[in-house]
């Protein structure tokens, strides 16, 4: 009975602890074996023996004596050996389908528990079909067979105890975890005031966090709409935009997107929102399953933007409309000497003019004369344009234009339009222009503009002094990066306590100045990345000098 | 006498040019300079004409030129050209004697018609030094008796008066008389006087 008992619960306990043994296949065994049962006590003296004559003990491994039966073999045994042929079958079968289940676990508990129960089982079938046939003299082991395999399934069993305690506890300290986790992003995500969203794309449905709600307002908790639905919410100027990168992602072009927008919210305002997202799972065929991501209302940023854009757009405005009224009021002092640098070309052209009419009108006519003559005329008109091109361009109110410029020609050209001022006033200006300048980027006008004022300046502190001391120094160098350009006068000098303040607005040391000439050209150098300062010269007078950054590329002087 | 020669003085290389084209057409003599150093370093004083200036010019400018020359005492008169009419300089330029200021760009009638009149201004100044040259070099041969004579005569004082103020009897004053109007050259008392007046010999009354 003990052996019936072992074995059936050998069947039971495979069938529940592997979960794969049929469950009809071990009813039919259990019955089998139940049959067998009463057969052993209906016939014989059991299902071995017909009779058994006498116990005789032999000795098995290391002395251990046993008492085997010496007896006449039961018929009905036969049957015995099919059920137990049945049951091997039954183990086999269930550990296949177990290592067929093909993780680590099962496999391994198919290798201990089946492994044993199957070899100690055809060890044992095969131990009494040979003792059926007389060949050994051993006792039936089959009882001992499936305790030996129960065996090693109550130590695969306590083995799995313990591990799922350990497992339990650590599913506990995870839990916690997440907890502490998903507290921690919700943290994370009020105060950054994030929202987040959760696309389930094959339900086209779109989870919402609570801080939708904030932003945009009416949905009902907890929020989950439709994809459909959500589109029609964003702006329809910025929804190609939007559909265009989701797609890049959901294709898998792009890791991610992250796009600005505007959605309606509940009063019909369009809001401003940041939105960041990614695929976070694909399908076996890398068709993307869930796709999720965080909104931010930046409606406020933008604002701000918009409103800080549009000051500085205002503010550079004023400076240019400022810089020219300057540039106007600067001309107009010079006006004078302006005139006369238009009058002398045409002052020649005049008198070679009416030369000509005489040359001509005598006999016989010069003609080479007259010839030489109209070439000069030509020249004479190119000047005086040449004269109102500068002081056109001057005068021109213009968008500040970018361009490559060359500091060495700005220098040049400012003297030259104040050529009749200088001689006017007995000013002499010395070059030093360093050869083969990089050229900065700039406005042409504006850089003209501040070497005119730096030059009007110089020519303001020396006059004063005797006709022979009235110089200037104009140079230009190459000094890290920078061109740098420098006027020096030889004049009485700023006391040192001004030399920073005479930038400031309606500061002057001139007794008519209005005190704005240099303050425009700070103005204007610090909106070309440059510098203007002023020095006192180590023997007399003041130095100015400004710096403008070389452009950057050789294409992008060229 | 050699021929006037008009002297032009513009640091504009093409004014320069035109002008001296325009004088050379109208049948001038011209010398052109472009800066009044050069000008002053070639300059002779005894070769008569007139100059035409530029007002504006680096290191000596024109009204600069113009007290230069006075200080040596030249009496080339100047036709001053200038860009800007700028009325306190060409005061200042007309009260030193300038001939005329004339604004560039200018016609050639106004300009001809200042220099012919600068040339005649200038002989005529010419012609009254030389006068008074004469009169100085022939003041000059009188003894110191015929000037007493002659500046007690240029005051109005009859031979008696004369006389008796030099010491004399009115024979003697007489005669003097005769001497001083002889080597004066002048045919009468009113011609002698302003002849004495021109060489700045006031007469003497006490």
């Amino acid at each position: 009975v003990p052996a019936y008992v072992l074995i059936v619960a050998s069947i039971w306990s495979i069938h529940f602890f592997f979960g794969t043994g049929s469950a009809r296949f071990a009813w039919g065994l259990t019955g089998f074996y139940a049959l067998l049962l009463a057969i052993n006590f209906l016939t014989g003296a059991s299902i071995n023996y017909e009779h058994i004559n006498a116990l005789r003990p032999i000795v098995v491994w290391g002395g251990v004596t046993v008492p085997i039966a010496d007896a006449v073999v039961n018929p009905w045994s036969r049957l015995e050996a099919l059920a137990f042929v049945l049951w091997i079958v039954f183990m086999m079968h269930a550990t296949v389908r177990l290592w067929a289940r093909g993780d680590r676990d099962s496999r391994r508990k198919a290798a201990i528990v089946g492994g044993s129960f199957l070899v100690l089982g055809v060890l044992g079938a095969s131990l009494a079909q040979l003792r059926h046939e007389g060949l050994v003299d051993f006792p039936y082991l089959r009882a001992w067979v499936v305790f030996a395999g129960l065996l090693a399934l109550g130590y695969e069993l306590s083995s799995d105890v313990f591990r799922a305690a350990e497992l339990a506890r650590q599913v506990h300290v995870t839990e916690a975890d997440a907890r502490e986790q998903a507290e921690r992003l919700r943290l994370a995500l009020t105060g950054a005031r994030l929202a987040l969203w959760d696309w389930d794309i094959a339900a086209g449905t779109v989870y919402l966090s609570d801080r939708w709600q904030e932003i945009v307002g009416g949905f009902p908790q907890p929020i989950v709409i439709t994809f459909r639905a959500l589109a029609t919410m964003v702006h329809p100027d910025d929804f190609p935009e939007l559909r265009r990168r989701l797609r890049e992602v959901l294709k898998g072009k792009s890791p991610e997107y992250e796009v600005d927008h505007r959605v309606r919210n509940q009063s019909g305002e369009w809001i401003w929102i940041h939105s960041r997202g990614e695929v976070v799972s694909r399908d076996a065929n890398g068709k993307a399953l869930r796709m999720s991501g965080v909104n931010e209302d930046i409606t406020a940023r933008r604002l701000a933007e918009e409103r800080f854009r549009q000051s500085e757009a205002d503010l550079a405005q004023q400076r240019s409309e400022f810089a020219h009224l300057s540039r106007v009021s600067m001309l107009g002092e010079l006006s004078g000497s302006l005139a006369h640098e238009l009058n002398q070309p045409l002052a020649a052209i005049l008198s070679n003019a009416q030369a000509a009419q005489r040359f001509l009108a005598q006999n016989p006519e010069d003609l080479r004369e007259v010839r030489e003559i109209l070439q000069d005329i030509v020249d004479d008109d190119k000047r005086a344009g040449e004269v109102i091109r500068r002081l056109r361009a001057l005068l021109r109110k213009e968008e500040i234009a970018h361009h490559p410029v060359d500091c060495n020609e700005i220098v040049l050209d400012v003297l030259r339009l104040m050529r009749s001022d200088l001689v006017n006033r007995n000013v002499s200006v010395s070059t030093q222009l360093a050869p083969a300048l990089p050229q900065v980027t700039g406005d042409r006008v504006q850089l003209q503009q501040v070497m005119l004022n730096l030059v009007i300046n110089g020519c303001d502190a020396v006059d004063a002094l005797r006709p022979r001391d009235r110089q200037l120094t104009v140079r230009t160098a190459l000094v890290d990066g920078h061109i740098e350009v420098a006027v020096a006068d030889r004049g009485k000098g700023i006391a040192p306590a001004d030399l920073e303040r005479v930038f400031e607005p309606f500061v002057t040391t001139k007794p008519h100045g209005m005190g704005l000439g240099l303050a425009v050209c700070r103005t204007i150098v610090t909106a070309h990345a440059g510098r203007i300062w002023a020095a006192r010269n180590p023997d007399a007078g003041t130095t100015f000098r400004f710096t403008v950054p070389v452009a950057l590329t050789k294409a992008a002087a060229a | 006498m050699s021929k006037e020669i008009v002297f032009i003085v513009d640091d504009d290389a093409s004014v320069l040019k035109g002008l001296r084209r325009l004088l050379v057409a109208s049948g001038f003599e011209v010398a052109a300079f472009d800066s009044p150093r050069q000008f002053i370093e070639h300059y002779d004083p005894s070769v008569p004409g007139c100059l035409v200036l530029d007002v504006a010019m680096p290191g000596l400018n024109g009204m600069e030129l113009q007290q230069e020359l006075a200080a040596r005492g030249c009496a080339l008169p100047i036709v001053f050209l200038t860009g800007h009419g700028d009325v306190p300089t060409s005061v200042q330029a007309m009260k030193r004697g300038a001939a005329d200021f004339l604004t560039k760009p200018v016609d050639e009638n106004d300009l001809l018609a200042a220099i012919r009149t600068a040339l005649e201004k200038g002989s005529a100044l010419r012609r009254e030094r030389d006068e008074l040259a004469e009169v100085k070099r022939r003041i000059a041969t009188l003894t110191p008796r015929e000037r007493e004579v002659l500046e007690h005569i240029v005051a109005g004082k009859r031979n008696k008066q004369v006389a008796g103020e030099l010491g004399t009897v009115e024979k003697t004053v007489k005669v003097h008389r005769a001497r001083v109007m002889g080597k004066m050259q002048a045919k009468s008392l009113a011609e002698l006087v302003r002849l004495a007046e021109r060489a700045g010999i006031r007469g003497t009354l006490d």
